[in-house]
């Protein structure tokens, strides 16, 4: 769950961490910030600056009516302006590099970072020693090292109880009054909110607007939890994707385009969801205009019972009855019924499909797919 | 021979009673695992399949001593609860089937592990299977035998399906398996792709290993980094990377952190870059796993 700025900002004041002030008198100067996630805000104009109360207000108004590259803010955060003397970036992420937390520091914070160097340093226990140690070797001294140290050690234990897979703090302000977050960016992991008791409104993050079939498709898991069979990613190509499993359905994915094939969508079901939700997945994948051809492939499955999911995507085939050409490769529990099935289907509608099982290599299945795309498409011209 | 699992593996299974592990169970001992005991809290005095459970994983230990491997069925608020009571009983080879473990919980462990000098497999695992001997976990299911022969060839995958799918491909190709273990696509994994080359190193019975990687993470990137110093290590390795194609797709830039810690080390693209410049065999397309070990052994 990535969070807006003034939710980081929260939750780190809640771990001791000094943030700007909401409350500011009259005629100060203030920073007016539309709460989107984007790390470029100042670029776009959604960080901007107000020398009273009115001006910070109708810039917020300005704000809330506006649209940053696609993203429309339902907050305006209003801070007051602080005044410092040095910048600082910090963060926290896991690196696979150590198998521990890993924290990134340069003395040179604030924007452009991207283009400067940061260093990053494996944080192997959460004691305060190990911020000095770092700081010391960035040449940083005396009161500082202490001070900073120990802030050093809030935001990493921010970023440890509050289960974040990141935590971003750009700047860490040096004031005459201590150190200031500026600006956060954090990202809480789902997979710990049984110990949380968050109560964040829902969001996406997506780099562009959901298409129609990604909206239907997202419905099928929302209608019903069991298994998954919800997403799906439209993509350029011709060729429909219906891919089983979350390993396969990548290998299979890099495998049609090795073959020369253009996959018309990502997607991938499993954990043995009922034939209705297969169905339902069908319907979206075989509704894209201009395919030309259809690939089912799955491993043998250990757990998904291959007769129900498949009765699923015959039932979408006799709906749509696809002139292209389909190849389906799958095994696993009650995969003779399935087989079966399809054979009868096949033999009804005159369909041009190949079918395999697991005698037939996953991957090696592109190939015979992309053979009778070529002689559909030759035949078409 | 064979890591891991084997014909001494006497298993625990934690979490037994659950709907799960009630499923599995009976696949592991019709394969031959000695599946010795199962806990649950507060289930003790239940069996399951024959299997008796206990409350605590001290007491099974005390009335099956011979107990050397934990199977942890648990979820995952209760998982890392589960292999710390492991540990505290002296169990010291651990496979975490166990999805979506914050991985807070996951690095807390990890120095636990290395104090009790222990083997944790996964989380996010199905299981480690040695053929003819026994399996660990869903692996292979309840038709184990179909996919994996026994053989030469050791396996170690980020992805369940595919391990079995991969034994698949290498069994077409007329060979058979060592030991097939799913370490799982965790950011923390308790086993990574060197740990388990240097399991298959000791391991008389393997002569290749076959590497199932992925897009993410470092873990592939650091057997580049292991070869590179160990040139005494001559076991040839097969190695394929999924999700290429993710590198053509919109991602969402992760801050600059993002930038720093992960870079380009993380994509598919880059892990095969470095394995081939170590050695290690890479294929395009999974298939071609199986003539590739025909042509290096």
């Amino acid at each position: 769950m990535r969070l807006y700025e003034h939710e980081a900002k929260d939750l780190l004041s809640q771990h001791g961490l000094d943030i700007p002030s909401q409350n500011i008198d009259g005629d100060e100067e203030r920073i007016v910030k539309a709460q989107i996630m984007a790390n470029n805000r100042k670029d776009i104009g959604a960080v901007r600056f107000a020398d009273n109360l009115e001006e910070a207000g109708d810039i917020k108004q300005d704000m809330l009516d506006s649209s940053f590259e696609g993203a429309e803010p339902d907050e305006v955060l209003i801070e007051e302006k602080i005044d410092f003397t040095e910048e600082y970036y910090v963060s926290f992420m896991y690196d696979t590099d150590s198998r521990t937390p890993s924290m990134v520091f340069s003395r040179e914070g604030g924007s452009g970072i991207e283009g400067r160097n940061a260093e990053k340093f494996p944080i192997e226990e959460n004691s305060q020693f190990r911020f000095r140690q770092i700081l010391k070797q960035q040449g940083i001294e005396g009161d500082d090292l202490v001070r900073l140290g120990s802030v050093l050690q809030s935001l990493f234990e921010a970023f440890l109880e509050e289960d974040a897979r990141l935590l971003e703090v750009n700047p860490l302000a040096e004031t005459e009054d201590g150190y200031v977050v500026l600006d956060a960016m954090m990202d809480l992991e789902d997979d710990a909110s049984f110990r949380h008791d968050w109560n964040f409104s829902d969001r996406t993050v997506m780099k562009r607007e959901k298409t129609d079939r990604e909206v239907r498709a997202e419905k099928i898991d929302e209608d019903d939890h069991r298994g998954v069979a919800g997403k799906y990613t439209e993509l350029d190509g011709d060729i429909g994707m219906m891919l089983a499993g979350g390993g396969a359905s990548l290998t299979n994915m890099d495998a049609l385009i090795e073959y020369g094939g253009s996959p018309a969508n990502y997607t991938e079901y499993g954990g043995n969801p009922p034939g209705e939700k297969v169905y339902r997945l069908s319907k979206v994948i075989m509704s894209k205009p201009g395919l030309n051809g259809l690939w089912h492939v799955g491993g043998t499955a250990n757990n998904t019972d291959v007769e129900r999911t498949m009765d699923g995507f015959i039932k979408a085939l006799r709906e749509e009855k696809p002139d292209y050409p389909i190849v389906i490769r799958r095994d696993g529990p009650h995969a003779d019924e399935a087989f079966e099935n399809l054979r009868k289907v096949r033999e009804e509608l005159d369909l041009n499909m190949k079918l395999f099982r697991n005698d037939k290599p996953m991957t090696e299945s592109a190939e015979d797919l992309m053979e009778m795309v070529r002689e559909y498409k030759g035949e078409d011209e | 021979m064979s890591i891991f699992a084997d014909k001494d593996t006497k298993l625990l299974v934690q979490g037994i009673t659950g709907r799960a592990a009630r499923e599995k169970t009976p696949h592991m001992i019709e394969y031959g695992t000695d599946v010795v005991a199962g806990v649950t809290p507060g289930k003790g005095g239940q069996e399951v399949h024959g299997v008796p459970v206990y409350d605590t994983v001290r007491e099974a230990k005390k009335q099956h001593p011979e107990i050397n491997t934990s199977l942890i069925y648990v979820p995952h608020f209760a998982a890392k609860d589960a292999v710390l009571e492991a540990l505290n009983s002296g169990i010291q080879k651990i496979n975490v089937t166990t999805e979506r473990i914050p991985t807070r919980d996951m690095w807390e462990l990890q120095e636990k592990l290395d104090n009790h000098e222990a083997t944790l497999i996964g989380p996010t695992s199905v299981g480690v299977i040695s053929p003819g001997k026994s399996k660990i976990g869903p692996i292979g299911g309840n038709r184990a035998e179909d996919a994996y022969t026994e053989g030469g060839i050791g396996i170690v995958s980020k992805s369940g399906g595919m391990t079995t799918e991969t034994a698949q491909v290498v069994q077409k190709a007329g060979f058979g398996i060592s030991t097939a273990m799913d370490i799982g696509g965790d950011k923390i994994a308790g086993t990574t792709f060197v740990e388990a080359l240097k399991m298959f190193e000791d391991d008389p019975q393997t002569d290749a290993v076959v590497m199932f990687g992925e897009l993410g993470g470092t873990y592939e990137n650091q057997v580049a980094d292991f070869l590179d110093s160990n040139p005494d290590f001559d076991m040839p390795v097969v190695a394929f990377i999924t999700g290429k194609f993710t590198e053509d797709m919109p991602s969402q830039q992760y801050g600059h952190a993002g930038a720093v810690i992960r870079g380009d080390k993380n994509k598919p693209s880059y892990k095969e870059k470095v394995l081939n410049e170590s050695g290690v065999h890479v294929v395009d397309v999974h298939h071609e796993i199986g003539k590739k070990i025909a042509e290096v052994l």
